[in-house]
């Protein structure tokens, strides 16, 4: 595609939202301009900001993002207890182990089904909340109170179960399990050069 | 250069298609360089000190267990890398050999396979496709766990013909049913790739004309091979780097390459990036931006080091959910990318990221003292300022007219001579980057 006809179908969407009224854009490229090349030898722009560039990047405290259910779930915060079914991944798990653990998550699976469904049932109203454009999602309190309630429960219940786990994991099984949520661990990928494979 | 284009026009032009854009900083360094000097640089990342890169990453806190988390991590990387043609070929990968974590459902596998990307982005293409056909989270993904001697799946022979080489049309159900049997037994276990002996069919096999007790390296082999593959992924990396549209005797010169380079990637892609029509007025602003060189680009040019914990779901509702892919075929591209909800998205992002930027600089300087020490005078400074640093000035004069009118306007729209106070001059700043990050040739790379 070219940039004239990328232009042309834009230009539709472009006319919808902005109250420029762009019309007959035709996008054919212009020399360089000043700023370009002013930036290029001070290795600076408008937006440089020096008592700043020299900070380590970083995402903002309150991580957004962690996906709606999640966040519904367990708000922003964040725990030690790893996400259980990562626990089937170590690679030194044994079968009596994988077993142990299905049975401790059995046990809970019941509850927290319940859980989950009274907090799938509220979240529309969180939605609808949140797409009226009405800041902090929630307008009311009884449902954020609910769903307060909610997440304390199912945090309790993860708890409860991980307190049943972690004692069936070895201490080095437990290191590999920090080790693999901080990506330190090697991935269970097969990343190896050829041997003998792929004959040609 | 072509077009009597300065390098400096050339070199953001590469920076674009080659990375996500570009900071001022960065812009610098790669101008000492020179255009053959920063393909070189990008080509060869092993060369390229990243340490600070990784420094950082330990300092961010991520899960790599938490899929969030990871797509959080890969636009870091993405923005922060001193190697972006790395990445960015890495995210060609991931479309190329699109996994889902939405079916696989394992986060530490996703990364795994991320790694893998990364460390083949610019190696060979046949390491490529023996390391992608092993690894767990394909295997998982396109359901090769449950290919079984006597009971064969088809979906991963199937899908390495039809999107990994040799592409739709050049194969026959047969040669399919035939590299299925090949690949039975290739499971995967925690530990990683696991070949079940007892699952694999040993019996003879013939794929596209080779015949003998073929296993899935020999379909590997075979397929790299073929000169449908060649083109296949010629065409599929022109797209990528250059336009929509790529001229057969382009896909030509660039498919000899991988065939004479025994499928060497980082051929391929040099050849790309140096052939005359990547530098040609067809190539300039002729690719829609993807929601990662969009969002990634803008944060490098507005250079804003803070970033929105969101931005994973940002780029998912512009269309681009990182890790999850909408299907085996990855994403469209293109047109593609255009929507009127992504659209939307597009424009508000550029709004949240212009509000957050400024807000940030208001810490620093004051609007006037941003505005007096760029020397920007004028209204049409000011426009032409940013139209530059923003869209190569590549805009009409009519647009560039209502903009000047814009900037030359109080908060109520009418005109002034000259801009109030401070708060109007803050209001137009923000409005007016705004606006130039809502124009259709912002949307382009």
């Amino acid at each position: 595609m070219t940039g004239r006809s990328c232009s042309s179908m834009l230009r539709l969407h472009v006319l919808l939202f902005t109250f420029l009224g762009c019309s007959s854009l035709a996008l054919l490229p212009s020399v360089a301009g000043p700023a370009m090349v002013e930036e290029a030898a001070s290795g600076q722009n408008i937006f440089s900001c020096s008592e700043d560039s020299n900070v380590v990047p970083s995402f903002t405290e309150e991580r957004g993002g962690e996906g709606r259910a999640r966040k519904m779930l367990l708000g922003n915060q964040r725990d030690d207890i790893p996400d259980f079914k990562q626990l089937k991944m170590l690679p030194s798990l044994t079968m009596v182990q994988r077993r142990e653990l299905k049975a401790a998550l059995e046990s809970t699976r019941a509850q927290m089904q319940v859980l989950l469904t009274k907090m799938k049932q509220l979240r529309p109203k969180s939605e609808g909340a949140r797409s009226a454009g009405r800041p902090g999602g929630i307008v009311d309190p009884q449902v954020r109170a609910q769903i307060l309630q909610l997440r304390t429960q199912i945090q309790a219940l993860r708890t409860k179960s991980w307190e049943e786990i972690k004692p069936k994991l070895t201490q080095g099984q437990l290191i590999e399990l920090a080790a693999m949520r901080k990506g330190e661990l090697q991935p269970a990928t097969f990343n190896e050069p050829m041997t003998g494979g792929g004959r040609q | 250069m072509t077009g009597g284009k300065s390098d400096v026009f050339w070199i953001n032009h590469l920076l674009r298609r080659a990375g996500f854009g570009v900071t001022p900083r960065e812009l610098k360094r790669y101008v000492a360089l020179g255009y053959d000097g920063t393909v070189n640089e990008l080509l060869n990342p092993e060369n390229v000190d990243n340490m600070q890169l990784e420094e950082s990453i330990k300092q961010q806190d991520f899960d790599y267990t938490a899929i969030n988390d990871l797509k959080r991590w890969w636009i870091y990387r993405m923005a922060f890398t001193r190697c972006p043609l790395e990445e960015k070929m890495t995210l060609f990968w991931h479309g190329h050999f699109a996994t889902s974590d939405r079916k696989v459902n394992n986060a530490y596998a996703m990364y795994g396979q991320n790694m893998l990307f990364r460390k083949h982005a610019l190696g060979n293409f046949h390491e490529i496709l023996y390391n992608a056909s092993k690894d767990p989270a394909m295997i998982l993904w396109l359901d090769n766990q449950q290919n079984r001697k006597g009971k064969p799946n088809e979906n991963y022979a199937r899908e390495i013909m039809e999107l990994f080489t040799l592409g739709i049309g050049n194969y026959s159900e047969q040669d399919i049913k035939e590299a299925a049997r090949a690949f039975t037994g290739w499971q995967t276990l925690p530990s990683g790739f696991f070949f079940n002996q007892r699952q694999h069919d040993y019996g003879a096999k013939t794929v596209l004309g080779v015949s003998g007790n073929l296993n899935g390296d020999d379909v590997v082999a075979i397929l790299v091979k073929q000169k449908e593959t060649s083109k296949f992924l010629a065409t599929k990396l022109i797209k990528y780097f250059a336009f929509d549209d790529p001229d057969p005797a382009m896909v030509s010169r660039i498919a000899d390459v991988y065939m004479t380079s025994k499928y060497n990637m980082r051929k391929v892609v040099r050849a790309i990036l140096t052939d005359p029509a990547f530098l040609s007025e067809r190539a300039f602003h002729a690719k829609i931006k993807s929601p990662a060189e969009l969002v990634i680009g803008s944060l490098k040019t507005l250079q804003i080091r803070k970033l929105d914990g969101d931005l994973p779901m940002t780029m998912a509702r512009m269309g681009q959910d990182l890790l999850m892919p909408p299907n085996v075929k990855g994403w469209d591209g293109g047109t593609a990318w255009i929507a009127t909800d992504t659209m939307m998205e597009r424009f508000n992002f550029a709004n949240r990221v212009t509000t957050t930027k400024f807000s940030e600089m208001s810490k620093f300087s004051s609007a006037q003292e941003i505005v007096d020490n760029q020397g920007l005078t004028s209204a049409g400074k000011l426009v032409d300022y940013f139209l530059d640093l923003l869209v190569d000035a590549d805009v009409p004069a009519s647009t560039r007219a209502k903009l000047v009118s814009y900037v030359s306007s109080d908060l109520s729209g009418k005109p002034v001579s000259n801009i109030p106070d401070e708060k109007t001059l803050d209001a137009k700043l923000r409005g007016l980057v705004h606006l130039i990050m809502t124009l259709p040739t912002y949307q382009l790379a």
